[in-house]
């Protein structure tokens, strides 16, 4: 039977019907020509093929591509609209940047009209480039009446295609769906028969001559290796082959076509039973039917393929057969590749466990979420075999053997997930529930995918699995569940307590449209509208509240200052609101007012005023700090500037400045990053002090000098391409080595127990984690040249890059406690990798207080789709947005615990405790041994006035009870010396006593004010002085020695 | 050979006036007694380079530095006192330009020995008396940048055989601007002779602790003088200096009256200075001498290499060191007049200082 033949009939009755109408309508309209010339040379020349004049109303449109993209007029109008075609006349349609001898040779007869270039309506020009479909559509009722080429392979570049007349030379009809055989190609640029209502000549389909008796199974095509055996030279077969096989999917990506299978698969695992049909007239109706196609084999971009347009259905009763579970087998060795290879073309299930041969289950697991591919430039998922894909440098030294390996793995590891239509914003074709209820169907970095069904095949050098099934959320398993809060241990030993710090990306929250100070940038990278900022800051605020840290690092938070009116002051107070409840004996209360924050505030501009001139640094996003005055004390702040790169620009072999596609310079030299905030805390209720530095170092995006240093530019003075990458830090790694040295000595003279947090922009095992950590990996590190701190020179002056040597032994707290927990540290997801850019490092004197360190996946697994914006999710955005924590920021938090004891006292320092509500908790730490009934008493002394102090009597509630916090009512802000006893039947309990100062004071507000600098350091001064030193500073010295021995 | 003694009274004029001319109030016969001394001054610099960081303003090419004293001294058998009063111009880097009236020297001093004595009050330190004693010049050389004048000073100065020491123990110094330097002590030890004088000298200040950008300080200093004939001497002065300046400050605190500005200090940083120079004197009569200097100069806060100097984009003209000389004349017409013209050359912060001293 043959389906073409039978069209054809039916087409021509459809003519017969339809050219008995009196008068043109746009049933009369085809397309009857097509040119895809040189340059901007585009043309689509219609014909009225009625009995009068015709006049496109405005819900007729010319579009074309997947986009549907409207062609207009310069003037940004619809091409069509109101534009008449008299009866069999033609209109033509041209690119207004034509060449003027396409526009000169349209006949004198023909309407035409001028079509926008690119430059003029960009996307709706008249821009296609022979990938494209172009349609005649009813925008009303997305009626399709004509129709030319398809989305997705290139069919009509550089042609001139012509309509054939019908059968028997009748007058061709209009078609919504595309058939190649109907055109004639002419080749590019001719342009002698526009506007002339003429046609090609009637080709006559040729029944297929697929012959059952000599035939070859698909196995056999396909072969054992990467490539057909059947292919002796080149990429295409000289011979032509009979094939038979059922037909599995009907695909239209990566190309339009059908997917059959082997009726009677060869039980060799090692070739696949199943090949890709390239054509346009594949139809779903085909699915389940057995053809018989008669077609050379090509090896297309690495995907083994058959081309034809015509086959012979043999069997109409038969079905699809199961999809085969992917299975690793010995022979494919490490590569799944090799595996994928093996059911390239077939239908596959992705099963529990791939490799039986391993134990536990090897699946596959989602490496990027659902959404945007800049390579496929789609709506798109991807999928790593075992685990997601780990970014090479996270646990691999840049540039190491070991990182080339990981990216090789990587690629092989490698799934791409598509839909045979392209997905629309917001809707995952094969997951329906995903867009209707997303709350209950998310998908995560992680998942893995069970029961997913799909067509192998391969595009942009990587295996593709398009999807044939319906899938559900038990699809999904969620390895890396959401989870309201950290996984954060805070055990501490008896006496002790921890004291959280934290690290969060506030994803450019601006505030100054709305309502907010402005920034001195005049930038808004944040939210475009009021409604979307109220979003962003009430995921923010869950975010925060759910990591529950004492103090936190807050990057990309507008740098408008701290001032009322301040972005930082909006969320804190956004914070603070959800803190409500006032009553003392609730403060252990997940609402009580104790978990309040407050800013530090830096007063930039030296005016003692904290206002909206505050600024820090020069960029329109900058860093924060809050803490819990509850939890610690602001003792003093300051800001370490970052170095800037002040290098040449740069230059092509004619000291030319080089340019970008865009007419800047290709790289100007001047690099900057943001400026790191570091504050000193005492911890309340110890004598210690805690600095936190919170950094955001230069992002790998944009390049520095060094990208460009050796790249040949030869006399080219525009370059296009991204600069190399060779050791895979991605851009501007040797500012950010400078940013660290400078972290690392500034830090250094703050001295004391410090913690680094932030966005380093530095994967795990890159350059400047080893420096701030330690490199025995033998790694030549350095930092970029002519970097400076203000204006003066980092290093030399002379601007030399430095070999860095020095390494500032920091502990890298988050793979510490992932490696013993057996879990890959990650915090952000680009491209289908992830890796951590967010980090919390600790100095070694704090290594014996690290209780824990966790990422809070709370963003970086989820798609953006749950963001605040409200752009690219199609008509059901709203179904994305709740006012939960995830996907707050693109980046995730992290959390790290520290463990302080209860009275605790630092270098000379008293105890620090904060006097709440006129009374003083005072600890008392006791040792094993305390029983219930004892007595806990205080004694104080102190030059402070205590007329008002209130001493109370504590009995202790529990046996070997380890804290007693007295309450001592009445104390003013002072020094004070404790002595603290047991008393068990009216004897004191010596071995219990305690004698302890501290300083009392008040706690800091929530309402925040300038933070103190850093107190005197003790430098210049405080050396020996005295008149013996004189004395031997003039070299008589020996009248000491001689005073000395009298 | 040569006669010291004419030489000495001619430096002894420029050097220290007030000591070679003074009108008698009263003398009693046991030796005490009550004296008034001066000297007027007039004239400045010519050509004035606001870039050597030496003058209060860029506005000007030629600063005054007019400057007069007033001084009473007098004697009690073994104590003696001094109150001086100077009315100058404060032509200093961030002085103000205007004429002054300043409180120069308030002491009482005890001889407690035969050539040893004790002064308190505000007064010289030791080593200001001999910060400069190689230099025969008047002006525009090389400064060795001891303490000069302290208020709270207790200093000791005494004599034996050809040696000559002194120390000086000033409690919360001050700089000529008014910062705060901490205690400073300093002293010298010297050697005369007719042929050749030595004086070393060593300052040593603990440093404001925060409180302006003056930390901890040690100086060295020398002072040779060679007397090659009668008319002829050579000398030699030079100092070696580490000093702690703060690289960070932070307001802390504004006047009511937005007229006091604090500021915390913090981030000492020890930088090292060094200066030398080498002069001569020539007399070629009573009335006309002539001098001449070669110096040499080199501040850390100069340097673009140094991590604390200067930014490259401000370095200064002459680098991180500088070498200039002067050459003068001197016209005496009597004893307590002179007329004094020195010029410049090389890297030097005027191109010459022109001056008229009446003593009194």
């Amino acid at each position: 039977m043959n389906k073409h033949l039978n069209r054809s009939i039916l087409a021509l009755a459809i003519s017969g019907i339809l050219s008995s109408h009196a008068s043109a309508a746009i049933t009369d309209i085809i397309i009857s020509e097509y040119l895809e010339g040189s340059g901007d040379n585009k043309a689509i020349e219609l014909t009225n093929t009625g009995s009068s004049s015709y006049t496109f109303p405005s819900n007729i449109e010319l579009q074309y591509s997947s986009y549907s993209n409207q062609v207009r007029n310069p003037a940004g109008d619809s091409v069509l609209e109101g534009v008449t075609i008299p009866a069999n006349s033609t209109l033509v349609i041209y690119n207004s940047a034509s060449d003027a001898a396409l526009s000169e040779a349209i006949a004198s007869s023909a309407t035409t009209v001028v079509a926008a270039s690119y430059d003029e309506q960009s996307y709706n020009s008249l821009s296609f480039n022979g990938d494209d479909k172009v349609v005649l559509i009813d925008t009303d009722t997305s009626t399709t009446y004509d129709i030319i080429g398809t989305d997705g392979t290139y069919w009509g570049s550089g042609q001139t295609l012509r309509r054939r007349y019908g059968e028997g030379s009748s007058t061709p009809v209009q078609s919504s769906s595309y058939k190649a055989a109907d055109w004639e190609d002419f080749g590019e640029d001719v342009y002698d028969d526009l506007g002339t209502a003429t046609y090609s000549e009637y080709q006559e389909v040729v029944a297929s001559t697929c012959s059952l008796d000599t035939q070859t199974t698909i196995a056999e095509v396909q072969g054992s290796g990467t490539s057909s055996p059947l292919i002796t030279s080149g990429y295409t077969t000289a011979e032509s082959y009979n094939i038979t096989g059922i037909v599995t999917a009907v695909t239209t990506y990566p190309e339009k076509g059908f997917y059959m299978q082997d009726v009677t698969p060869d039980g060799d695992e090692l070739t696949s039973d199943g090949i890709f049909v390239s054509t346009a007239n594949a139809s779903d109706d085909m699915i389940g039917t057995t053809v018989c196609v008669t077609s050379t084999v090509t090896e297309s971009y690495n995907l083994t393929q058959l081309e034809t347009d015509e086959w012979d259905t043999v069997d109409e009763t038969s079905s699809v057969p199961a999809a085969t579970d992917i299975e690793m087998i010995a022979a494919d060795g490490d590569s799944f590749n090799a595996t994928l290879e093996r059911y390239e073309g077939m239908l596959v299930n992705l099963p529990e466990d791939i490799d039986v041969n391993t134990s536990g289950n090897q699946d596959m697991r989602v490496s990027k979420t659902f959404g945007f591919n800049y390579d496929t430039y789609r709506n798109d998922m991807s999928l790593s075999f075992q685990r997601p894909n780990l970014n090479p440098t996270q646990d691999n030294v840049p540039g190491s053997d070991d990182a080339l390996a990981a990216v090789a793995e990587n690629n092989d590891y490698r799934l791409v997930v598509e839909s045979s239509t392209s997905a629309p914003d917001g809707e995952i074709p094969y997951y329906s529930t995903f867009s209707s209820d997303p709350a209950n169907n998310y998908i995560r970095v992680n998942d893995s995918v069970i029961g997913m069904e799909g067509v192998i095949t391969y595009s942009y050098s990587n295996f593709n699995l398009v999807v044939t099934n319906e899938l559900y959320s038990s699809n999904f398993v969620h390895n890396t569940d959401r989870s309201s809060s950290p996984d954060l241990s805070t055990t501490t030993e008896d006496g002790h307590f921890a004291i959280k710090v934290g690290t969060q990306n506030v994803l450019n929250l601006f505030n100054s449209p709305y309502g907010g100070d402005a920034n001195s940038y005049g930038d808004n990278r944040g939210a475009d509208d009021e409604a979307e900022y109220q979003k962003q800051l009430a995921k923010l605020v869950s975010a925060i509240t759910g990591l529950d840290a004492d103090i936190v690092g807050l990057m990309e938070i507008e740098n408008n200052g701290f001032g009322n009116d301040s972005a930082i002051q909006a969320l804190v107070d956004a914070i603070n609101d959800g803190y409500y409840d006032e009553d003392p004996k609730d403060e252990d209360s997940a609402v009580s007012i104790s978990n309040r924050y407050v800013f530090v505030g830096y007063d930039s501009n030296n005016d003692l005023v904290l206002d909206e001139s505050d600024s820090l640094g020069s960029d329109a996003i900058t860093t924060g700090l809050l803490y819990r005055p509850s939890k610690v004390s602001i003792e003093s702040m300051s800001v370490i500037s970052m170095p800037e790169q002040h290098a040449p620009v740069v230059v092509n072999s004619a000291n030319t400045v080089m340019k970008d596609s865009t007419g800047a310079a290709l790289e100007s030299g001047d690099n900057y990053q943001r400026e790191t905030i570091a504050a000193t805390f005492k911890v309340n209720n110890t004598g210690k002090t805690l600095t936190v530095a919170v950094n955001h170092f230069k992002s790998k995006g944009s390049t520095c000098w060094e990208e460009w240093d050796g790249v040949d530019f030869g006399d080219e003075s525009t370059w296009s391409d991204d600069a190399p990458d060779e050791d895979l830090q991605g851009a501007c790694e040797n500012l950010r080595v400078a940013a660290a040295v400078q972290l690392g000595e500034e830090l250094e003279d703050l001295g004391g127990d410090r913690v680094i947090v932030g966005d380093l922009n530095s994967y795990g095992k890159e350059d400047p984690i080893l420096v701030l950590t330690e490199n025995t990996t033998g790694k030549t590190i350095t930092t970029a040249r002519d970097t400076f701190i203000g204006d003066k020179p980092q290093f030399t002056v002379s601007g030399a890059a430095q070999e860095v040597t020095k390494t500032y032994g920091y502990i890298n707290t988050i793979p510490l406690k992932d490696a013993e927990k057996g879990q890959s540290s990650w915090s952000y997801s680009y491209n289908d990798e992830i890796g951590s850019l967010d980090h919390i490092l600790i100095s070694s004197s704090l290594e014996t207080r690290l209780i824990d360190a966790v990422d809070w996946h709370i963003n970086a697994p989820e798609a953006s789709l749950f963001d605040y914006n409200t752009e690219y999710k199609g008509d059901d955005y709203e179904n994305f947005y709740v006012d939960d924590e995830y996907r707050s920021s693109d980046h995730d938090s992290a959390i790290v615990s520290l463990s302080y004891e209860y009275g605790e006292v630092g270098e000379g320092e008293p105890v620090y405790l904060t006097i709440s509500s006129s009374a003083v908790d005072v600890p008392y730490v006791l040792e094993e041994g305390a029983l219930v009934g004892d007595v806990a008493q205080i004694q104080l002394s102190s030059s402070t006035d205590m007329s008002e102090v209130v001493l109370p009597n504590v009995t202790i509630t529990e046996d070997n009870q380890s804290l007693v916090e007295i309450e001592v009512y009445g104390l003013e802000a002072g020094s004070y010396t404790a002595k603290m006893t047991l008393t068990r039947d009216a004897e004191v309990m010596s071995e219990f006593t305690k004698t302890m100062s501290f300083e009392a004071a008040s706690k800091d507000s929530t309402t925040a004010s300038i933070a103190p600098v850093e107190e005197y350091d003790g430098s210049g001064g405080g050396g020996s002085f005295g008149l013996f030193g004189l004395i031997s500073l003039l070299g008589l010295g020996f009248l000491r020695r001689y005073k000395a021995q009298k | 050979m040569l006669k010291k003694s004419t030489l000495c009274i001619a430096l002894s004029t420029i050097l220290a006036g007030a000591s070679a001319q003074a009108a008698t109030i009263y003398e009693k016969e046991n030796g005490d007694n009550l004296k008034v001394y001066g000297e007027v001054g007039v004239g400045g610099h010519i050509g004035a380079d606001y870039e050597y960081g030496e003058f209060y303003t860029d506005e000007k090419s030629y600063i005054d530095d007019s400057f007069a004293t007033l001084g009473l001294k007098g004697e009690y058998e073994d104590v003696y006192y001094r109150l001086e009063l100077d009315y100058e111009r404060e032509n200093w880097a961030y002085g103000s330009g205007d004429m002054v009236l300043t409180i120069d020297k308030v002491f009482v001093g005890y001889k407690f020995y035969k050539g040893h004595a004790i002064e308190v009050g505000l007064t010289d330190t030791a080593l200001d008396d001999y910060d400069k004693y190689g230099d025969f010049t008047f002006d525009t050389t090389v400064e060795t940048g001891e303490a000069g004048d302290q208020e709270n000073t207790i200093k000791y100065e005494g004599s034996l055989s050809n040696f000559k020491m002194g120390v000086s123990y000033s409690y919360e110094g001050e700089s000529s601007s008014g910062s705060e330097l901490g205690d400073i002590i300093n002293g010298y030890v010297g050697y005369f002779s007719d042929y050749v004088d030595v004086v070393i000298g060593a300052e040593k200040r603990s440093g404001s602790e925060g409180v302006s950008k003056y930390g901890e300080q040690t100086l060295f200093a020398l002072g040779v003088r060679a007397y090659i004939t009668d008319d002829l001497a050579i000398g030699l002065n030079g100092y070696i200096e580490n000093e702690d300046i703060a690289q960070e400050s932070a307001l802390t605190d504004i006047s009511a009256d937005y007229n006091t500005y604090t500021y915390s200090y913090n981030d000492y940083q020890t930088l090292k200075n060094q200066g030398a120079l080498i002069s001569a004197s020539y007399t070629l009569n009573e009335k006309v001498e002539f001098t001449g200097s070669l110096n040499y100069e080199e501040y850390e806060a100069w340097d673009i290499n140094s991590e604390y100097g200067v930014s490259p984009d401000e370095e200064y003209s002459w680098g991180k060191e500088r070498t200039w000389g002067t050459l003068g004349i001197n016209f005496k017409p009597t004893s307590s007049v002179i007329f004094a013209l020195e010029g410049n050359f090389g890297e030097a912060a005027q191109d010459a200082y022109a001056y008229a001293r009446v003593y009194f």
